[in-house]
């Protein structure tokens, strides 16, 4: 795809993304939002994060209730960004702008387990908030772009 | 051209925030670690708005040593990054000519440099991207710049 016209439809996948987390946090009971918050936040502060260790702790704790749900929601996420990149794509094609597609696979959720799609959309969604407040725009990391002759 | 014509430069940004990240966690006392950890795990589903009180309740925890540590630290890895910047937008134009010709044209689109917030704002930022630079690290086997 290119590039410069994915950031169109970033506002609606942070929005997609950030209902679908809140989806899974009501999910959650409240021992293991109470140890979701605890492996977060030990895992900012450790002299040696292990991000997989976190995750795995988690999922240990997590009933087959809640995993399922958490699946579920993902795969959901899932199918609501490939749809918003489709309708991102089909817009380029009528709208008759140079185009090319390039096959760029998105990491994929519903490949990886509950706990680690908790840990990764809790950190990614508190950054985000933190960004918010600090009133920054999604990524205002320094990019250079050239063009060719 | 392989990547042995043009080797990325180093330190990346990732590298040097992290190395930041631990001389911050270092100046802390271990019981406000403690409570940093905690409070960052009280975060997790919070509103955007509740990020506020809780950076207003580290800014009060804080001694005046600790925000003069994380202060200097902060100055140091701005001045870190922007050195990266530099070495890494040299990079990506030898990169480009050697790719597409001497013609190649360069545009150079917002570049920001952050300016230092309070010591609270600063190490909550720090940890919560370094939190995400490991996720990217783990899910695709890469780090960011």
């Amino acid at each position: 795809m290119n590039m410069d016209k994915f950031p169109r439809i970033i506002p609606t996948l942070i929005q997609i993304r950030a209902q679908t987390y809140d989806k899974m946090l009501k999910s959650l009971g409240p021992e293991s939002w109470r140890l979701l918050g605890q492996v977060v936040g030990e895992l900012a502060v450790s002299a040696d994060p292990d991000l997989e260790a976190v995750a795995q702790q988690l999922e240990i704790a997590l009933t087959t209730k809640e995993k399922k749900a958490i699946s579920d929601e993902a795969a959901d996420l899932e199918e609501q960004v490939g749809q918003a990149i489709e309708a991102l794509k089909q817009a380029i094609i009528q709208s008759g702008e140079p185009h090319t597609f390039g096959h760029s696979p998105m990491p994929r959720m519903t490949s990886e387990s509950p706990g680690m799609t908790l840990v990764s959309l809790s950190i990614e969604e508190l950054m985000i908030n933190l960004n918010r407040f600090k009133k920054r725009d999604e990524d205002q990391s320094s990019h250079f772009g050239f063009v060719t002759e | 051209m392989t990547m042995d014509d043009n080797p990325m430069p180093t330190p990346t940004i990732v590298e040097v925030q992290s190395k930041a990240r631990t001389q911050m966690l270092d100046a802390l006392g271990a019981d406000h670690r403690q409570f940093l950890g905690r409070l960052i795990g009280q975060l997790v589903g919070a509103k955007p708005s509740e990020i506020g009180l809780a950076i207003e309740e580290l800014e009060n925890v804080l001694t005046s040593n600790e925000k003069r540590s994380i202060e200097c630290i902060a100055a140091d890895l701005e001045e870190q990054k922007q050195k990266i910047w530099a070495a890494f937008h040299e990079w990506q134009e030898r990169d480009a000519r050697k790719r597409f010709g001497k013609n190649v044209q360069f545009s150079t689109a917002t570049v920001s440099h952050g300016k230092l917030d309070s010591p609270s704002i600063i190490m909550l930022d720090l940890l919560i991207h370094d939190c995400n630079a490991q996720l990217n690290q783990v899910k695709h086997g890469s780090s960011e710049r």
